[in-house]
């Protein structure tokens, strides 16, 4: 009878063992795994660096990667600080005009050129007497960008709403 | 019955004793925590890869563990990001994380390849495998390639670049206010005109950048102003030509400033997102409940972060669609109600954040911007020449001291006891301190013409302490009016804000070098905290006394809100 009990209790702890035991090993081997096979190799270059803040905001990347979206950060950047509708007087005379709808204007008030996407980067490139020429400073995905984003129903950016962070996961 | 008490008694032992065995190097992990109370959660080492053809002479073997590595966790969840530091052995060991799965990598790798991993179950005191970095280049240079130039701090562009000694200085004093970084500046390329136009536009802003308000800052009134008089921007023009023409080329080999080790090792630093992007935040303070406030520089909404669980509820202030909308400073008074500065606007703007409903007062004259508040509701700020006590029931100005050359100041403090109110002039090198019970008042001036004392705070002895936009921190002694400055160990940083903890230890982000400084006054040491980002665009530090050691909040320029936990 104790002999009987002994063996249950002596598989009970065996089983005991068996499991913690295992459970002690698993747990070791799934936080060793979970930076070797659990999870992705190790990524370098630069896609290891795109949480790297300074990269995205470097490259003007902080809320997409390329399109419309990316074109309203370098407006925010490049743009906005002469072309919004507060400012009320600039050192070298009247205010820049402000962008919006400037798709459905029959020419560029400065050129006098048709509106169109050739003209606008030619504009942004060139400068003018009271605007920087951008030609060293966007390249063309920059300048694509930006023109998707003057030519979208988004544009103008004014401080209203600004974009939401696609990284906030509330 | 008694064998089989026995028996179950070995039984037991024999269970603990295989426990013990078969699981001792878990248990041995947990025993080497460091017993830190902020910490206990996962670690691990990081060391460089060995050569694999050994180095003769001088070179690097590798192989050795790494200090001062940040060592980053980004929570799937939460996006929270929580960053640690290497010790000289190379270990790191994180704070408790809530369970679940995260992103590991390392913070500014600069010298060394990007590590990242994704998909790390994170549950308790986790062993992470070793982390070997392999270094980029043979010598202490770094190649100028795309992946490392985005990871300078302001300050190791200036180290960088060609210029003399006074085209920098002024660059600096100019262009290091705390409005934008220096990476803005030397990621683009313009020809002279363009650099001019905008430099002009800059410097002739009325401190508004986008001249939102009639121009007071005319050519005249710069003139008097050695920074942004004629001859300054003819250096700076002629410089940024040259250094970011269309000509100018990053080929030469980097240097770059040291990591950070010892002491400033250990501090733990928490990244929290915004819920939108391009906010410009400026201030934070913190409320009773836990919670930290942010502002926004050029958007309406402002925002109450949960650090527990890192969600944010956001408020949007009443429109004006005649002026641009943005805050500037956010006050959290003794009743918990918020008041902030909309400085475009003028308007002094009361939150009850439990009703949501705002009350806003409009400010004659113009300029309502760095208030203080002390303890009885009464707002200080400096308008219409003076210094003037603003009751923040009515938002009507019962009181006004007029001094005689400090007639306006960036930022306005009041020292623990209500009693004095102290500011710097914005360009310059004056300070003023006023006595708000008996009305006197002395000016005192600063030895560095160009200190251009920015914002700060009163220590507990009754010192004020502010940061120079001239690259030091400054501290006004209320008993002798006398002021010393200290200046920090980094080359080309600038200074926003000093702000004083409990202890009298002076906390303050040297903008422009990815660092967070502590300055202990009795011993003049600095411990400089190396953060995730070449960024420390700190304009409003706001301590939490009540932690032991204090915990630091700020919020970022470039739009995330930060806490800093140093372990000692």
């Amino acid at each position: 009878m104790y002999l009987k009990k002994l063996k249950k209790i002596i598989l009970c702890v065996g089983v005991i063992l068996a499991l913690y035991g295992g459970q002690g090993i698993g747990r070791k081997a799934i936080a060793q795994s979970s930076s070797s096979t659990a999870s992705a190799p190790s990524e370098s270059g630069a896609a290891a660096l795109r949480l790297q803040r300074s990269v995205q905001i470097y490259n003007y990347k902080t809320t997409a990667p390329s399109g419309p979206q990316r074109g309203e950060e370098i407006y925010f950047i490049k743009c906005w600080y002469c072309h919004n509708k507060y400012t009320r007087e600039e050192p070298r005379g009247r205010p820049a005009p402000p962008m919006q709808n400037i798709y459905k204007r029959p020419m560029l008030a400065t050129t006098g050129k048709p509106v169109n996407d050739e003209t606008l980067a030619e504009k942004i490139n060139k400068g003018g007497p009271a605007m920087p020429a951008y030609r060293y400073a966007l390249s063309d995905a920059d300048m694509a960008d930006l023109i998707s984003y003057i030519k979208s129903d988004k544009c103008c950016w004014e401080g209203e709403e600004p974009p939401h962070n696609p990284w906030y996961r509330y | 019955m008694k064998k089989l008490r026995m028996c179950q008694k070995t039984a037991c032992g024999l269970a603990i004793l295989g426990m013990a065995v078969l699981s001792g190097p878990y248990w041995f992990t947990t025993a080497a925590q460091s017993g830190h109370k902020l910490l206990g959660g996962p670690r691990g080492v990081v060391r460089s890869a060995k050569n694999i053809k050994p180095l003769t002479g001088t070179g690097f073997q590798g192989g050795e563990p790494l200090e001062g590595i940040g060592v980053q966790l980004i929570s799937l969840k939460t996006a929270i990001r929580t960053t640690v530091y290497s010790d000289e052995e190379g270990r790191y060991e994180f704070p408790k994380l809530d369970s679940g799965v995260y992103t590991l990598r390392i913070t500014r790798p600069l010298d060394y390849r990007p590590y990242q991993r994704e998909s790390i179950p994170i549950d308790g005191a986790t062993q992470l495998q070793d982390i070997v970095l392999e270094r980029v280049s043979k010598n202490e240079f770094l190649p100028p390639t795309s992946e490392i130039l985005p990871q300078l701090t302001d300050a190791e562009w200036m180290l960088n670049l060609p210029g003399t000694g006074q085209e920098k200085r002024v660059f600096n004093i100019s262009c290091g206010f705390g409005c934008h970084s220096y990476q803005q500046v030397f990621s683009n390329r313009y020809d002279e005109e363009s650099w001019r136009l905008i430099i002009d536009r800059m410097l002739s802003g009325n401190s508004t950048l986008i001249w939102v308000n009639p121009p007071s800052n005319t050519a005249e009134a710069r003139e008097q102003i050695p920074m942004r008089s004629a001859p300054a921007v003819e250096i700076l023009t002629k410089w940024l030509a040259t250094v970011r023409g269309p000509e100018a080329k990053d080929d030469s080999p980097l240097y770059v400033l040291p990591r950070s080790k010892g002491a400033a090792t250990r501090m733990i630093v928490t990244e929290y997102e915004l819920p939108r992007t391009l906010l410009v935040p400026h201030d934070v303070h913190g409320d009773s409940k836990g919670n930290i406030w942010y502002t926004a520089h050029r958007s309406p909404y402002v925002g109450a972060l949960n650090p527990r669980t890192g969600e944010v509820k956001e408020y949007r202030l009443p429109d004006d669609p005649a002026m641009l909308p943005g805050t500037h400073r956010v006050w959290v008074d003794q009743k918990d109600y918020v008041w902030f500065s909309e400085n475009w606007r003028s308007n002094m703007v009361g939150l009850d954040p439990e009703t949501g409903e705002f009350k806003v007062f409009p400010l004659e004259p113009r300029g309502f911007s760095n208030f203080a508040m002390d303890s009885k509701g009464l707002a200080y700020e400096t308008l219409d020449d003076g210094v003037v006590q603003i009751d923040s029931k009515t938002g009507k100005i019962v009181k006004k001291f007029t001094l005689n050359r400090v007639r306006s100041t960036y930022d306005s403090i009041v020292s623990h006891d209500d009693r004095y109110w102290s500011g710097g002039t914005t360009s310059g090198n004056m300070l003023g301190l006023l006595d708000t019970q008996t009305g006197e008042w002395w000016e005192t001036e600063i030895p560095t013409l160009n200190a251009n004392p920015s914002r700060g705070g009163f220590d507990r002895d009754g010192n004020a302490w502010f940061g120079g936009r001239g690259g030091m921190l400054l501290k006004l002694d209320t008993k002798t009016r006398r002021v010393t400055e200290y200046w920090p160990p980094i080359p080309y940083v600038t200074f926003y804000e000093a702000m004083p903890d409990k202890n009298g230890e002076v906390w303050a982000a040297a903008l422009g070098s990815g660092r967070f400084l502590r300055f202990n006054p009795r011993t003049e040491r600095w411990i400089q905290y190396m953060l995730p980002e070449p960024y420390s665009h700190d304009r409003r530090t706001w301590i939490d006394n009540s932690t032991d050691p204090v915990t630091v909040w700020y919020v970022d320029h470039n739009g995330y809100l930060v806490r800093l936990q140093p372990l000692e």
